[in-house]
């Protein structure tokens, strides 16, 4: 296991150096001069200059780079344009809503796509399968915002039970945590029902019904644990699909988290804020990923001997 | 005798080899009649090219007249799906929509498939050192959370349609890469590939004669499924403003110009997402009927 | 003796696509205690469906028929009560021991899994228990195997773990459906061998299910031939080697390799068992029969005793055809 654990964590070095080059080239990837751009049309060529060597755009591309992770190092990701303030700690202050979202949208995820994919598979075709499959279907159809929207009107205008936003409460994170959550519950939801119905037909499952276990025994002992390999997978995925749908729930309900910061940055032309917070939340789910590898090894104790 | 024998079989695999193929498709089809969703799937993604094909026939206004009078009608029996901040009919700005989305999910999955499935199937073909390089290359690509990635490439290149088309063909091509890669590495060994390199066959003629043929399958599910990640993901661009500018009648900028007036006149927002929600439904039962009718154990 | 299976005119037929596949069509078959009672035949013979049927882990009912075992019809149990039978005093063993055991337990977990459940023994009794078993079936070093998981452990100790599993109920009736069909010749022989060890020391049936007249020679007092999901011949072991009646179970005889007898080539029975949905008219086996007679292809034959204790389904013995013929 201890060999397991090293390894993944060796691995973890060239992603995470490859994430910092894709954003170190988020800059440098803006067609034309991106000093010139950044400092607008007008600006003279003194400004230009000092925008340059602001955000490390002197030099060749090499020395940039190394400049560059050497300030990572030291927590430096620059300065916003916008404000002026480091764009790191501007990050931090906007976390504990995000982190809180994601959260929460998680146990949405989890609760209402394993029960759904669990009771699917359990009577395969019956109403209740195709009642949820339905509704899987439905929730990996409909856009986001769309949800969000969907749930205002009927919870806040309609009902006027619920805010529209804001997240200053618990109750402000509800509406936001469905209309993140339920497209990676469907996902669940069709890929929990599909791998279990795949190791309900596998021999070993045989075996244990011909010891005469209870049926509880067959479906969670030795049905939903080898299946829970491949919805451990798809959660970890999912994990990502939430942080990036962040950035339109937080638009949406008006909420003050690290997406809704991406999006502003994004139209203030902020780049050091962009590159920032994208590099942020890739290396987040980077080590989300890694704790999944880990979690793999844990239930399956054939990876652990390789 | 031996002799002989090989002969006999070479002959008669020879014979066979135009054949099973048509009627595979046959029996492909066959299966694929027997799903009733997978059908009305096929059936609502062919409605919806033939209103954006028949857009400018079909639609009862220009997408684009304003009527100040008439801002933010109701649905009525003139403008069925009523009338936005601008007076502009709504029914005639989601079939011109239409055009717009299925366009870009289109072309947005055309670049994946191009950059995405070739370079899975050449790492998958060539393997070795080339393989473990492209696959890091991709795992890099992996670790940003796909509308993050998308992000962060219209960051650079600015907003625009073009650039959204780009931004969510690049988010695509690690699925592509994948899946033709693990597809292309258990075609490569069949004993016809082998057979074709016995006699002499160039790489390229085999990569296009045998390889290619014969792992597209999960390639087409995988792409009918990926055009509704991409519709869904274009219109959430838009929705923030980086895709489709005003006055441009893309759905999921409808949907956002409509938010100012959610309270008042919900339907400029509720209309168009339905019918990205419709159109993304159409492309995933019938990419969910595809993969049935052709191998429902495919991972994908 | 008395018998600790009995099976009477079991049809099991499967739906498919509007066709009706007759897998096991009427079939009876009768285990006494202590005996091993094998069932031969070609893949598609219906013998797997028999013997999945006889533990009920096949859905669906059954078309007609009985199954009495240690007297009770297990056909109408409900499912709650055959559960506690299941694994208890009827077990069984598969024919895959590579994918047969659960690849994320234990051995221990495995097969404790069964005492735990049937005579409500603690954690540690179920260790005890389990040791026990294992060097009941002669694992070596098993104090470690119990920790281990099977995709350490080799075909034939997976299929040892297997046999402990089905042993740790101490079963009235075993059912080894190809136990050593997946295995290495020379640790055949040892499983085979261990199994007739334990049906002796523990007083259980096996009904043993195989396409291997190797097998049902070393291991079976009793033989019911299978063909098309009908039995076509029953006897004693010995009665069935020394003059096997039915050409189909001659045909499976003459396809042995023989060590002693000069052969240029292995005799192999001509044509393709038919597919189970196709329906046929008269004897199923006629098309491939080297004996087959007019009346062969227009009606089926009754099972039918011709000797004592020798029963056969073929024309071939029945007296109008012998006089026809001429034979007498």
């Amino acid at each position: 296991m201890l060999n397991f654990i090293i390894k993944r964590l060796l691995y973890l070095i060239p992603t995470l150096l490859g994430v910092t080059i894709v954003c170190f080239f988020i800059i440098r990837a803006i067609p034309g001069d991106p000093a010139q751009v950044i400092a607008g049309a007008e600006a003279t060529a003194e400004q230009v200059e000092q925008v340059r060597a602001q955000l490390g755009l002197e030099g060749t591309l090499f020395q940039q780079y190394i400049d560059y992770l050497w300030g990572l190092l030291q927590g430096d990701m620059g300065n916003s344009l916008k404000s002026g303030q480091p764009v790191l700690s501007e990050i931090l202050s906007k976390l504990p809503t995000t982190l809180f979202l994601t959260g929460a949208s998680i146990i949405v995820m989890i609760v209402i796509g394993l029960i759904a994919g669990v009771v699917s598979a359990m009577k395969p075709n019956s109403h209740s399968d195709n009642f949820f499959m339905m509704f899987a279907l439905f929730g990996i159809s409909m856009p986001v915002f769309w949800v969000g929207i969907v749930l205002i009107l009927i919870f806040s205008y309609f009902l006027q039970v619920l805010p529209t936003g804001g997240d200053s409460e618990f109750k402000n994170f509800i509406l936001p945590a469905i209309t993140l959550g339920l497209a990676s519950s469907a996902i669940l939801a069709r890929l929990t029902r599909s791998s279990m119905l795949e190791i309900v037909n596998q021999d070993f499952v045989r075996t244990a019904r011909a010891k005469g276990l209870k049926s509880n025994k067959i479906i969670f002992k030795h049905t939903f644990r080898n299946a829970l390999i491949t919805i451990i997978t798809v959660i970890g995925l999912e994990f990502g699909n939430l942080l990036g749908g962040t950035v339109i729930t937080e638009t949406v309900f008006s909420m003050n988290g690290l997406g809704r910061y991406i999006i502003q940055a994004i139209q203030f032309r902020d780049y050091p804020a962009v590159q920032g917070s994208i590099l942020f939340v890739a290396v987040a789910f980077v080590l989300i990923n890694l704790l999944v590898d880990l979690t793999y090894g844990s239930i399956d104790p054939r990876l652990r001997e390789k | 005798m031996n002799k002989t024998t090989t002969a006999t079989k070479f002959n008669v695999n020879d014979k066979k080899i135009k054949s099973p193929r048509v009627s595979e498709l046959m029996r492909f089809i066959r299966r694929f009649k027997k799903n009733k969703r997978g059908v009305i799937g096929f059936l609502m993604v062919l409605f919806f090219v033939v209103v954006a094909i028949l857009a400018p026939w079909i639609a009862p206004y220009s997408p684009f007249d304003q009527d100040a009078g008439s801002a933010m009608n109701s649905p009525s029996l003139e403008h069925i799906f009523g009338q936005d901040r601008y007076g502009r009919d709504i029914l005639s700005r989601i079939i011109y929509g239409a055009r717009i989305s299925l366009i870009i999910g289109f072309f947005g999955v055309v670049i994946s498939v191009i950059f995405g499935a070739g370079l899975g199937t050449l790492t998958g073909y060539i393997g070795g050192k080339f393989d473990t390089i492209i696959m890091r290359l991709i795992d890099i690509l992996m670790a940003f959370p796909g509308f993050l990635l998308a992000l962060a490439i219209i960051s650079a290149l600015g907003p625009g349609l073009v650039n959204v088309v780009i931004a969510i063909g690049v988010f695509s091509i690690p699925a592509f890469t994948r899946v033709a890669r693990s597809t292309v590495s258990s075609v490569k060994n069949n004993e016809y590939v082998e057979a074709a390199h016995a006699m002499g066959a160039s790489h390229i003629s085999i990569i296009f004669k045998h390889i290619i043929p014969n792992s597209m399958a999960p390639i087409m599910v995988l792409a009918t499924m990926r055009i509704a990640t991409a519709l869904l993901t274009a219109a959430g661009l838009s929705f923030l403003g980086l895709g489709a500018q005003p006055p441009t009648p893309e759905w999921g900028a409808m949907l956002s110009e409509g938010r100012d007036f959610l309270q008042s006149a919900p339907h400029i927002s509720t209309i168009p997402g339905l019918a990205i929600m419709f159109v993304v439904l159409g492309f995933n039962m019938f990419g969910d009927g595809l993969r049935d009718a052709m191998d429902p154990n495919m991972k994908l | 003796m008395e018998k600790i299976l009995e099976i009477k005119n079991l049809k099991k037929y499967f739906y498919s696509e509007g066709k009706v596949i007759p897998a096991v069509d009427g079939i009876d078959i009768d285990v006494k205690k202590g005996d091993i009672v094998g069932i031969v035949g070609e893949s598609g013979s219906g013998k797997s469906v028999t013997s999945l049927t006889t533990m009920r882990l096949i859905p669906g009912d059954v078309e007609d028929g009985t199954i009495l075992f240690d007297n009770k019809n297990i056909l109408e149990l409900p499912e709650k009560q055959m559960r506690t039978i299941r694994g208890n005093d009827m077990a069984m063993i598969f024919q895959e021991p590579m994918t047969s055991l659960n690849p994320l337990l234990t051995i221990e977990d495995q097969i404790g899994e069964v005492s735990r459940t049937h005579m409500g023994f603690s954690k540690k009794q179920a260790k005890d228990h389990s040791l026990k078993l294992l060097k009941l079936v002669g694992i070596p070093r098993p104090e470690q195997v119990l920790e281990e998981y099977p995709h350490m452990l080799s075909g034939g100790m997976r299929q040892r773990v297997m046999i402990s599993i089905a042993m740790a109920g101490n079963p009235k009736l075993l059912i080894a459906d190809e136990p050593t069909t997946a295995l290495d010749v020379t640790i055949q022989a040892q499983i085979l061998e261990q199994l007739k060890n334990l049906s002796i020391e523990y007083d259980t049936s096996i009904l043993l299910i195989t396409h291997d007249m190797g097998v049902v020679a070393e291991m079976c007092d009793y033989v019911y031939v299978m063909y098309s999901g009908k039995i076509v011949e029953h006897t004693s072991s010995i009665n069935l080697f020394s003059s096997p009646k039915h050409p189909y179970t001659q045909g499976l005889l003459k396809s042995i390799p023989s060590l002693d007898a000069e052969q240029d080539r292995l005799y192999s029975i001509q044509g393709k068992a038919p597919n189970p949905d196709e329906v046929l008219e008269g004897c199923p086996f006629a098309p491939r029969c080297e004996m087959a007679m007019e009346i062969c292809s227009k009606t089926s034959p009754p099972l039918e005793e011709i000797e004592p204790g020798h029963f056969t389904k073929c024309w071939l013995y029945s007296e109008e055809e012998k006089q026809k013929r001429g034979v007498r």
